[in-house]
């Protein structure tokens, strides 16, 4: 039970990890809280369906399509909302007040577009169980482990080793510092909104095997989101890992070993107490 | 100048004009009577919305096309409560407060139809649900409070248990941590321990999670060789994937809560083979002709109960409003004095019974076992 808890875990954990990652990054760059960023997830899995098995695009062409699509209603978003509220001089909170008004459009949009009932979204690699050393898993939990090795791994790289990336930390250090030494932060906030967009709808379309594709499935992510990259530290790309695996993993050891029926009182009791060790989440330097 | 012909010929159109007008389908004229419907077009469960709707639009069709009510036609508002119990209670107040609004058919759901309960006695509205289950709001303690094809808690359990039992002895029970599968589990014990037996497991679950492995596990760990569940088909789905993955050999017995089309549309093999009551046997020539015009007018096959609960609430109410008028007072007495109304759900021969301290039309026995084969429901031997 404990070998099978473990791998069900890694799964759970990177679903909610790459939730993360979306809140982190955008955070990260502009100290914009992007509450939208669960419906980018949603958006991911729906345009995944409508391309995978509506059109018939071979997988690993709906992968870039999808990455294009949702990373493109990112960068619309940033360009149509957050930008203006900004140029008008609007505090903080409207900003991410704002995103919650663009995150109820999309939620609201996506039955009209694809329906209110959940789609069927085939794994690419068959229904069969895997088997590892006696524990079963799904056969998409390669994909959803790959894609967060991939989507973590490249981000790390981009970050610390691209000018751009360095950019990006440059302005979310200090904007106006980085604006005097030439950085478009204009560009940067638009690159990061679109890139984040772009992963999380990815990570809908890796998901959506094992969730299905649901129109409604965006809050629900965006508050484990959300609970892992605070949890983690925000801003932090470890932090929003390890968030998102200790959300994970505490779910399924307290529901398996403790009890299912109070598990989210005692998971979110733990991860309190976290909070109270670590008041700006496990790896964040403050 | 014309001919004697060209007259007689206009006066014998007319005379066919008038009397294919007379001969053919009476038109209802007139003020409408009113029905309001909380039904559900947004949020996760908004399929069963979409399906109680397309039942009520059949219905309201064939109402209008025969005549209406009494040489009125029938028109029916719809509020959206997307499931969310506060939202059924604003609109349930709306309709109460609309004089035109007869009755209300709906909240579909429990959690929706107990938050507009309150509303719906103090305003003295008839409430009429599809499925609303709850034992306690249907046993005529609130007066206003009725449900067509809701089988109650009770009644599923009393049908289940037995149907259980043949499959298997060690019995691990999967529930929601809704009211309603709380409600079911203790019932579901309780009907247990009076035929002296227990539970191997009782797990509970949150809804909409992305996995159920850890409550799969205790099952198996438990030795059970049967799982019941009380919940609905998206969440079933989830743990049906988890029981193919973990490739644990066990009967599965759903409740009424799977007869949602999205437990086939998205189940797919995860699962081939589970059992669950459904309120509607389409061996009944009624319900196959409903099946057919389903189809015809929607092009989706409905293997389940779900679109004809509604139709058959509307139905009720016509015939209702048909005898004693548009007064809600006394709508409600006659809702509560019917007795043998035909209904196209249930089995051959079913028909909706109401009285004083029995609120809800259907009882044990009108429940069909269906088993998923080939991703379909059939009748289970």
């Amino acid at each position: 039970m404990l070998w099978q808890l473990i791998v069900s875990s890694l799964t759970v954990g990177s679903i909610y990890a790459l939730t993360a990652l979306g809140f982190s990054v955008v955070f990260a760059a502009t100290r914009i809280m992007n509450i939208a960023h669960g419906q980018f997830v949603m958006l991911g899995a729906m345009f995944g369906v409508s391309y995978f098995v509506s059109m018939r695009v071979p997988y690993w062409a709906t992968i870039v399509l999808v990455f294009l699509t949702v990373g493109l209603i990112g960068v619309a978003m940033e360009r149509l909302t957050i930008r203006p509220i900004q140029k008008g001089g609007a505090p903080l909170l409207a900003l991410i007040i704002a995103t919650v008004a663009v995150g109820e459009m999309f939620a609201n949009g996506a039955p009209l577009a694809w329906g209110v009932t959940d789609l069927y979204s085939p794994p690419p690699l068959g229904t069969q169980p895997l088997v590892l050393l006696g524990a079963a898993t799904h056969t998409q939990s390669l994909v959803i482990l790959a894609l967060t090795a991939v989507s973590f791994g490249s981000l790390w790289v981009f970050f610390e080793r691209t000018v751009l990336g360095k950019s990006v930390r440059a302005v979310a250090v200090d904007p106006f510092a980085a604006r005097v030494v030439g950085i478009n932060v204009e560009l940067v906030s638009l690159l990061v909104f679109g890139l984040a967009a772009a992963l999380g709808g990815v990570a809908g379309l890796a998901i959506s095997p094992i969730t299905n594709a649901s129109p409604h499935m965006g809050l629900g992510l965006t508050i484990k989101g959300v609970t892992a990259a605070i949890i983690g530290g925000f801003g932090s790309l470890g932090g929003a890992l390890l968030g998102g695996m200790a959300l994970g993993f505490l779910e399924m050891f307290v529901a398996g070993f403790i009890t299912p029926a109070f598990r989210d009182a005692i998971v979110f009791g733990i991860l309190l107490a976290v909070l109270f060790l670590r008041p700006s989440g496990i790896l964040s330097r403050a | 100048m014309r001919s004697w012909r060209f007259y007689t010929a206009l006066a014998l159109v007319v005379v066919l004009a008038v009397l294919a007008t007379a001969c053919g389908p009476q038109q209802a004229s007139g003020k409408p009577i009113k029905f309001g419907h909380i039904g559900i077009t947004t949020g996760p469960v908004g399929e069963l919305g979409e399906d109680v709707r397309r039942g009520i639009e059949i219905a309201v069709e064939e109402v209008n096309q025969s005549g209406g009510i009494n040489g009125r036609p029938l028109e029916v508002l719809i509020e959206d409560d997307g499931a969310d119990p506060p939202k059924a209670a604003v609109a349930a107040a709306k309709f109460a407060a609309d004089s035109d609004v007869v009755a209300i058919i709906g909240p579909i759901m429990t959690a929706t139809y107990a938050a507009a309960a309150d509303i719906v006695e103090k305003n003295k509205i008839p409430a009429v649900s599809t499925f609303a289950t709850l034992d306690s709001l249907f046993n005529g303690q609130c007066k206003y409070c009725f449900t067509l094809g809701g089988f109650l808690n009770t009644w599923q359990v009393k049908y289940l248990v037995p149907e259980v039992l043949k499959r298997g002895d060690q019995i691990a029970l999967l529930h929601d941590t809704t009211a309603w599968g709380m409600e079911a589990k203790d019932i579901y014990i309780s009907e247990l321990k009076a035929r002296g037996k227990a539970p191997v497991a009782v797990i509970p679950y949150e809804v909409r999670q992305p996995d159920y492995t850890p409550q799969i596990l205790i099952a198996q760990k438990a030795g059970a060789n049967v799982i019941q569940h009380f919940g609905v088909g998206p969440d079933f789905i989830i743990a049906a994937r988890n029981i193919q993955q973990l490739n644990y050999k066990v009967a599965v017995m759903g409740n009424i809560g799977l007869g949602m089309r999205a437990t086939t549309a998205l189940g797919k093999d995860a699962v081939e083979g589970v059992l669950h009551p459904d309120g509607i046997d389409f061996s009944k020539p009624k319900a196959q002709a409903f099946r057919e015009k389903l189809k015809a007018k929607y092009a989706t096959d409905y293997d389940t109960f779900v679109a004809v609960a509604s139709y058959d609430v509307v139905m009720l109410l016509v015939n209702v409003v048909k005898k004693v008028g548009t007064d809600r007072e006394k709508v409600r007495q006659a809702l509560e004095d019917t007795q043998g109304f035909e209904t196209v759900i249930g089995r051959q021969g079913t028909k909706a019974n109401f009285s004083k301290d029995k609120h809800a039309a259907l009882t044990a026995d009108d429940q069909v076992m269906k088993i998923i084969k080939g991703g379909q429901r059939v009748n289970a031997q």
